[in-house]
């Protein structure tokens, strides 16, 4: 590749062949202001807000679609440039209704920022402002205001160039100009929610997100989805312990800029349940609420009597609980046979360009681990064949996930004993003789594996509720009580172990996982 | 009414797409031959092209709505449209505008109850040096006056 040398605002700047100016500044730590150009749709160049000075070109040029060349001499911030994005700034503002006090894009609101950074004076426009569609709804994630936008069309280019579904499209001209959807129609494709987190200012809001909480006031912790195993990297945004709402992390080897709405969704059913708070017990006439003492002690006592025993583990459950899982049913019974949930589904085209067939974010890392001896099918087909006389279930409700739940209530019922460590009193839990009550994806520390063999840090957003436990505490208290203390239980230490002990984890520290994941060879 | 093309125009329309490098770029000709084949770009009508020309609804609409020669409603026998970009701006067009209306006692985009008139704003007609001026179906009339307006109204049937 040939290499190009310019410099940007009098700092030389290295670049390759065909980069743009927009691309070279970014790369030298230089952010041009700009609305329209995005990194991963094609250039459109209709905002003008990119402008720069180019030395011996005697306009200013969009920065988003000139290519850098040998020499070039770049000033992002001389008087013609700031002028220059002043006036857009006002031209944008133009047929605006300036509501920002009730605008749910405001805090991260790029004309908002712009604004601030490069306008800052009262509207001189003393005409009457055009007017345009108010809340119309698009789909079931996406509602627009036609006042608020400004035309930069990365909507569009998104729904023609990433999902390739064609929804929205510009109509009309001049200052009738705006976004719509061909009459008749809805926006609902499996990615859809991914233009409201694009489009620069408040035209496309989240239906689901929207008036909730204002983006100030929301504790932002990086993390891994839930969802499936493509593992992709989110914020999770919080406001007083409770999930706000999913927003994509850029990491280009495995999500990009996006996520899918399923998965942006998926935490109400994860953490929108009546939790239990204390473990429960069978006797005569049902569960009761007992002390932690006697429920492992239980689980321990019967467990090791009523052998044959199966192990299933949630794909939500991390890599140091799955690793102290298969330690500890391991050791109960040498023939213990685990399997972390696993199912697949038929995926549509458009799902297929983000999801993942399963609903198993870690079922790769668990099986890594040693939570896998045949699969989760035959596991599960032995179950229905009463070939167990005890089962640990954790975090996954099976009479609801699986299509034969009447045969598998009647499977479970005749098991001597049945274990079932969640956060609430699943339909499978109401079964169990001993329910342990354990913390959701988003009140844990610790590692999924996806499905491609990245691993990567998923981190706590939310304190648990007092009484519930983490699963790598439960287990590990179960371990030291069959004879195998674990020192200290923390996920960095156990994570220090797997990589002593596990094959292709060898020599990894928790540290160098960082915030994009780590590969391991496949 | 199922919406498509007669034996002719399908022959018309093999013809228009040959013609063209890209199928998408005959975009427009396919739509002038549909809006004489239909007399008008009905929402069935713009589905109808987008399969023929193997592109989304989506986009027929965006560019039906940009051409102001395209209309998605039946309009009368003789479809007026005042220039309303700058140029003829600045020489009258506004108060053209406002003298056809009261003169046809119809509003911008309405047609007259007898079917004959259609009045429309479109933007620049490439004719900026003899504003006022407005196209009537396929005729430019320039430099327009009050007077010259209620003569070209006269004369037209
Ligand atoms: S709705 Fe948003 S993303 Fe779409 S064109 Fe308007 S401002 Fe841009
Ligand atoms: S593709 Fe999978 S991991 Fe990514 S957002 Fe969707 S459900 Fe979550
Ligand atoms: S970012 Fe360059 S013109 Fe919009
Ligand atoms: S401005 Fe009216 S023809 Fe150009």
């Amino acid at each position: 590749m040939d290499a190009v040398k310019l410099t940007i605002d009098g700092k030389e700047v290295t670049t390759t062949k065909g980069t743009t100016v927009i691309q070279a500044a970014a790369e030298a730590g230089i952010t041009i202001p700009h609305y329209c150009y995005h990194p991963k749709l094609t250039i459109a160049g209709n905002c003008r807000m990119c402008l720069v000075e180019i030395e011996k070109m005697p306009k200013l040029q969009i920065a988003c679609n000139t290519q850098a060349s040998e020499g070039m001499a770049v000033e992002t911030q001389s008087p013609k440039v700031l002028a220059a994005r002043k006036a857009v700034m006002e031209f944008l503002l133009i047929n605006h209704p300036l509501d920002c006090p009730i605008c749910d894009q405001a805090g991260e609101c790029w004309l908002q920022d712009y604004y601030m950074q490069h306008d800052l004076q009262a509207s001189r426009f003393a005409e009457g402002k055009q007017h345009e569609r108010k809340r119309e709804v698009f789909g079931p994630h996406v509602v627009f205001d036609g006042e608020r936008c400004i035309k930069c069309t990365r909507c569009v280019r998104f729904l023609q160039e990433v999902t390739r579904t064609d929804e929205l499209t510009v109509v009309d001209r001049g200052d009738h100009s705006t976004i719509a959807l061909f009459p008749g129609t809805v926006l609902d494709n499996p990615l859809s929610a991914n233009i409201n987190d694009i489009c620069p200012v408040g035209a496309l809001t989240d239906r689901d997100f929207r008036f909730r909480v204002r983006v100030w006031y929301l504790q932002k912790t990086p993390s891994i989805c839930p969802g499936c195993s493509t593992g992709c990297n989110i914020s999770v945004e919080s406001y007083q312990n409770r999930i706000a709402r999913f927003k994509p992390r850029i990491n280009e080897e495995v999500n990009s800029h996006w996520i899918c709405d399923e998965g942006r969704y998926c935490f109400y059913a994860l953490t929108d349940v009546e939790r239990i708070t204390a473990p429960l017990i069978r006797q005569e006439g049902g569960l009761v609420p007992t002390d932690w003492k006697t429920a492992l002690g239980a689980v321990i006592s019967v467990l090791s009597g009523a052998q044959p025993v199966c192990g299933v583990l949630s794909g939500r459950n991390t890599n140091e609980e799955a690793f102290l899982f298969a330690k500890l049913l391991r050791r109960l019974s040498p023939q213990a046979r685990l399997e972390v949930y696993y199912r697949e589904r038929k995926l549509t085209e458009v799902e297929k360009i983000l999801k993942s067939p399963d609903r198993s974010p870690n079922f790769r890392g668990a099986r890594d681990m040693g939570v896998s001896d045949d699969g989760f099918e035959p596991l599960l087909s032995d179950l229905l064949d009463g070939k167990f006389r005890s089962a640990y279930f954790v975090g996954e409700d099976l009479l609801r996930e699986v299509a034969q739940g009447e045969k598998v209530r009647q499977a479970l019922k005749k098991l001597s004993f049945l274990v079932v460590q969640d956060t609430h009193l699943s339909e499978t839990a109401k079964l169990a003789h001993v329910v342990l009550p354990a913390v959701n994806f988003a009140e844990k520390e610790g590692t999924y594996t996806n499905r491609k063999g990245r691993i990567q840090r998923l981190r706590p957003a939310l304190v648990p509720p007092a009484g519930a436990r983490q699963d790598l505490e439960i287990f590990s208290l179960l371990l030291a009580r069959v004879g195998e203390p674990i020192r200290r239980a923390t996920p960095g230490e156990i994570f220090l172990e797997i990589a002593r002990e596990v094959p292709r984890y060898r020599g990894l520290t928790y540290e160098s996982i960082g915030n994009l994941g780590v590969q391991i060879e496949s | 009414m199922a919406v498509e093309f007669s034996p002719e125009a399908r022959k018309r329309f093999a013809a228009i797409v040959g013609g063209y490098p890209k199928k998408e770029a005959a975009l427009l000709p396919v739509l002038f031959l549909a809006q004489e084949e239909f007399g008008y770009l009905s929402g069935e009508a713009i589905d109808y092209v987008a399969k023929i020309m193997g592109i989304s609804a989506a986009r027929v609409y965006s560019v039906v709505t940009f051409y102001t020669m395209l209309n998605m409603k039946p309009i009368g026998r003789h479809h007026i449209q005042v220039c309303r970009t700058l140029p003829c701006a600045l020489s009258g067009a506004e108060k053209i505008t406002a003298f056809i209306k009261a003169k046809l006692g119809i509003d911008v985009g309405q047609t007259t109850p007898d079917g004959k008139f259609t009045l429309s704003e479109v933007e620049c007609l490439a004719s900026c040096g003899t504003g006022p001026m407005m196209q009537v179906n396929d005729a430019y009339y320039e430099n327009l006056t009050e007077e010259r307006v209620v003569e070209i109204l006269r004369v037209l049937k």
